[in-house]
């Protein structure tokens, strides 16, 4: 009854060598080709592309079987063969046109190709590794993506990534600017990458944990000392894991091909260049001016004159607001009531005031305007944005005049309904990190008025495009790792299609909910026709129970941020990080658990 | 092998499961009041048509089902405790494990899921792929298996973490008889090993080669119980087998008979080899001759780990291991054994007892009678000679 062990697995190492042998005489082959110009200009790039493919199936394969290998072997293996890719591919292109991997449009093209792959088969390799650590939870996950790699998800996802990042550059007509070319391709590129990958992470939340139900294998699972919490913690970290290195991909071809491609095309002029390098490609605060006297002091003011000089008109204000109560109040309740409506009137016409200037020689020809909090503007940039747009008819020209903190500076040129930019010395920022502009109209004949939404802002930049761009994508997976547990919290007590039906709605309704909510908002539901009261406020109350708790995710708006080249800040991550990463996804994981724990796996089958 | 001081490996008081349909309304009666106690270190039969609750009764034990009513105690712990399930090794009735893993892969997961070290999984998984035979096949994924080879690689799971209770639902369905044969073998091996074994089949000669006691169920409910002795034995009548005889010899004998106890002889017939052992034969002749097969091999000898124990004593020989197993009576628990030394299989012992013991071991709750306490193989319808040499081959070369 000897069971020694007798050697069971076969030695690839010897295939794998070979493997490498054909591939390096390949290289040299392709490396002499090109250095004595026997291979054609246009067969030079799609032959890399390929000596790149095909160094990356060589370490496909020892990944695939990496099984035989111990790990040390394995990951000496990896780090030679990577470098020697690397290098091979460098080399081959710097001998052929002489320049570096981000050369020509093709070149890039392969350049950003090569490395998402490269990316893609590394961060896989490194996390099937790490999770071959024997804890029960780490063990599921790896089963997740080994499913997900197996079933060919991932990898056609990732194509999908890799196909429609490096086409996007291109169908991007060339006539219009640059910087619009620049924002296209980022609001296109990061809105659809995290679409793919929401639709993908609920589909395969609810399709992992509902299959394996339905076919049983959580049985064999289940049977093993392995808590009901710890599987769904497994399954959920294999989500957020996979979604992690698809996210990263798509990162390095996003951020690849806006940085060292369409950045590097030429603008059509020098603002054009300006910008793209200022505003698009940069992280900046947008900061909301005050007005230098605040709305309620003024209103106070006003209103404590119109108590001393007119109390008559404030008693009829009172008396016309309640016409029926009227006759059994006294006189001071009436003033009090018109008082009351006179500030609120007041306020209002304050507040539009405010942002109008009257005709040049009127006295409300001119506004101060107080920009707060711009202390670190000078650390990053020489020059800070005044934003603006000015509402009239579209086309019409006019001119503003701009002083700040007390210096006259060069009269603002503005076209009607555009939202333009000025630019301010960094250093006329007060010791305070204040700004005061005065603007004023130098139009005789008209009054201008900024509308509240985008009327006036000032722009500082705070940092460059890379790191504001990993954090915009931070918060992107930390959404993503909530729709994970979404999609395994329906699937614990759901088949596979209604899951899918539940995740895909709640995943629509969290992305729609900062609309609903802002509707619902303005919506006056005593101007439907035929609609009560009493329903009005029902609909509104269930509109807003079930579109507020989630309208914080539209708050975190990541892609939209990088589009305009607005700040995304740390304080962003940790905000997304606890409010939607831990509370969020910890109630959906303990509703999850809860569901699961009481939940019998197996079925009648008597 | 049973002692007093442990408590049941399994215990189940008034169990009744009833399946609800999506109105709360009770549809079907799965189980139905139903005490069980198998006790530590035996072989246990569920026994049963299909449908008569066996696989529920298995699934409640093992958490998957929530009882109705009545008491469930697994390893003394209840059925849901996460900790009792390091001790627990089962094969469902069907496979299910994933079909994009391979072998490897497959008892690599589940020995993650146990905590095993990297060294340590590595050497179970090749010895239990040595065993199951389908280490040759080890790098093709699970969903290209036959379902023979997938109740190989699932009974291979089973066993990753050296269970002490292992279940098995219908292990040997969808096997050909030679891993039929393996299974049982196996089972009488853990056995020896003082493991306890619950088993639900329908397959009757399994259980009867296997089981120390049956119960048998019917509609959710026990029918019978008892050890296959018990159930079996026919006290109505006698059986006597020699070699061929003679017409004046059956005749002289059928006079004696009626002069001594005024009966007469109900049949007489050539002994009829069991189609198992001839089937058997015929592979075991095609194996010598070298024929290829893409399928599974007949598989190794039990994994090392699972047949040695590690305080068993290495310099027991065999003679001392016989009068241990032969004096481990039902009737007469020997009150020095330790309640979990289990009489194994330590290395270096000479084969052939080995494979005496192997096929002894299930009789060794029967009563003593006349015969004694010999190395002679007690089962009288298969030849084990035969099955030795098929299943480790290079034993007896």
């Amino acid at each position: 009854m000897s069971a020694a062990p007798r050697s069971t697995r076969p030695n690839l190492l010897p295939r794998y060598v070979v493997l490498f042998v054909l591939f390096a005489l390949y290289l040299t082959a392709v490396n002499l080709l090109i250095a004595f110009g026997s291979l054609p200009t246009w067969a030079e790039w799609p032959t890399i592309t390929l000596t790149g493919f095909a160094g990356l199936f060589v370490l496909w394969r020892m990944l695939m079987d990496s099984a035989d290998t111990g790990t040390w072997a394995k990951v000496v293996l990896w780090v030679i063969g990577g470098n020697l890719l690397g290098g091979a591919v460098a080399t081959i292109e710097s001998i052929s046109t002489g320049a570096w991997v981000f050369g020509s449009p093709a070149q890039t093209v392969c350049g950003v190709i090569i490395v998402s792959i490269w990316t893609f088969v590394v961060l896989l390799a490194l996390i099937r590794s790490v999770l071959k650590m024997p804890w029960a939870p780490l063990s599921v996950a790896r089963a997740v993506i080994d499913e997900a790699v197996s079933q060919r998800v991932v990898v056609g996802l990732f194509g999908l990534i890799l196909l429609l990042i490096p086409i996007l550059p291109f169908v991007l007509s060339d006539d219009q600017p640059l910087r619009y070319r620049v924002q296209q391709f980022l609001g296109y590129s990061m809105g659809a990458t995290t679409f793919l990958l929401s639709l993908f992470t609920v589909a395969f939340a609810c399709w992992s944990l509902s299959s394996e139900i339905r076919d049983k294998q959580v049985f064999t699972t289940m049977v093993k000392p392995i808590g009901r919490a710890q599987y769904l913690i497994g399954k959920w970290l294999g989500l957020v894991l996979l979604n992690g290195v698809l996210l990263m991909v798509a990162g390095v071809g996003i951020a690849g091909f806006t940085v060292f491609y369409l950045a590097e095309l030429p603008a059509q002029d020098n603002y054009d260049a300006l910008t793209v390098r200022e505003e698009v490609l940069a992280a900046r605060i947008k900061t909301e001016p005050k007005p230098a006297q605040s709305f309620e002091e003024i209103v106070g003011v006003r209103l404590s004159e119109l108590r001393r000089n007119q109390p008559q008109t404030l008693i009829d204000l009172g008396r016309s607001q309640a016409p029926e109560a009227a006759a059994t109040m006294n006189e001071q309740m009436l003033l009090e009531l018109g008082a009351e409506q006179a500030a609120q009137q007041l306020f209002e016409q304050t507040a539009k005031q405010w942002r109008s200037l009257g005709p040049r020689g009127t006295p409300n020809h001119a506004q101060v305007y107080v920009f707060e909090g711009l202390e670190r503007a000078a650390e990053y940039g020489d020059v800070v944005y005044l934003r603006y747009k000015i509402k009239g008819a579209t086309g019409n020209k006019t001119q503003v005049g701009i002083e700040v903190n007390g210096r006259r500076l060069a009269a603002i040129d503005a076209v009607m309904n555009i939202v333009l930019r000025y630019p301010i010395d960094a250093r006329m920022v007060d010791s305070q990190g204040k700004l005061n502009i005065m603007l004023y109209n130098l139009n005789p004949a008209k009054s201008i008025t900024f509308p509240v939404e985008d009327g006036l802002a000032v722009l500082h930049t705070v940092g460059g495009f890379g790191p504001n761009f990993l954090r915009a994508m931070l918060i992107t997976w930390i959404t993503l790792a909530f729709l994970a547990a979404v999609g395994l919290a329906f699937a614990t007590f759901l088949g596979f299609a209604v899951a899918l039906l539940g995740g895909f709605l709640f995943m629509f309704g969290i992305y729609i909910s900062g609309f609903v909510l802002s509707s619902l908002s303005k919506l006056d539901m005593s101007k439907v026709a035929g609609v009560d009261d009493a329903i009005g406020f029902v609909f509104k109350l269930v509109g807003y129970a079930f579109t507020y708790p989630l309208s914080k995710f539209s708050s975190y708006a990541p892609v939209s941020n990088i589009v305009d080249g607005i700040y995304v800040g740390w304080s962003q991550v940790l905000n997304c990080l606890g409010w939607v990463g831990l509370v969020w996804t910890g109630v959906t994981g303990l509703i999850a658990w809860l569901i699961f724990r009481s939940r019998e796996l197996a079925r009648v089958q008597v | 092998m049973i002692t007093p001081a442990d408590p049941p490996a399994i215990e189940t008081r008034g169990l009744t499961k009833v399946f609800k349909d999506f109105w709360m309304r009770p549809r079907v009666t799965a189980v139905d009041t139903l005490d069980l106690q198998v006790q530590p270190h035996e072989v246990f039969g569920l026994l049963g048509p299909n449908g008569s609750g066996k696989s529920t009764t298995i699934k409640i034990i093992l958490g998957l089902l929530f009882p109705t009513k009545g008491r469930v105690a697994v390893l003394g712990k209840l059925p849901t405790d996460v900790a009792i399930k390091k001790r627990i090794g089962y094969l469902p009735e069907e496979s299910y494990l994933y079909r994009f893993l391979n072998a490897r892969e497959t008892l690599d997961y589940y020995g993650r899921l146990f905590g095993l070290s990297h060294h340590e999984r590595t050497r179970r998984i090749d010895m239990l792929l040595q065993m199951v035979g389908l280490d040759a096949v080890q790098r093709r994924p699970i969903g290209e298996y036959s379902k023979g080879m997938q109740r190989r690689i699932g009974l291979a799971q089973a066993l990753i973490n050296d269970p002490d209770l292992l279940i098995l639902d219908e292990p040997t369905t969808g096997l050909d008889p030679i891993g039929t044969r393996q299974i049982k073998d196996l089972i009488l091996e853990l056995k020896d090993r003082g493991k306890t074994v619950l088993l639900s089949s329908h397959l009757l000669a399994d259980v009867e080669d296997v089981c120390d006691r049956v119960t048998i169920l019917y509609g959710g409910r026990k029918r019978a119980e008892g050890t296959c002795n018990e159930l079996l034995t026919v006290s109505e009548s006698s059986l006597i087998e020699t070699d061929s005889l003679s017409e004046s010899t059956i005749n002289k004998i059928e006079q004696l008979i009626q002069s001594e106890e005024g009966k007469a002889i109900r049949s007489v017939q050539a002994p009829r080899q069991k189609l198992e052992a001839l089937f058997l034969n015929i592979v075991h002749q095609a194996q010598n001759e070298g024929a290829r097969t893409s399928g599974a091999t007949s598989g190794g000898d039990v994994a090392d780990f699972l047949v040695r124990d590690a305080h068993m004593p290495e310099n027991l020989d065999g003679q001392a291991l016989i009068s241990q197993l032969t004096s481990n009576e039902p009737t007469q628990p020997a009150p020095t054994t330790q309640p979990n030394v289990a009489p194994a299989q330590p290395q270096g012992v000479d084969d052939a007892v080995l494979d005496q013991l192997t096929n002894t071991s299930p009789q060794t709750d029967q009563p003593a009678d006349d015969a004694p306490p010999s190395t002679k193989p007690a089962k009288p319808d298969v030849d084990s000679g035969v099955i030795d040499d098929l299943l480790g081959g290079d034993r007896k070369s």
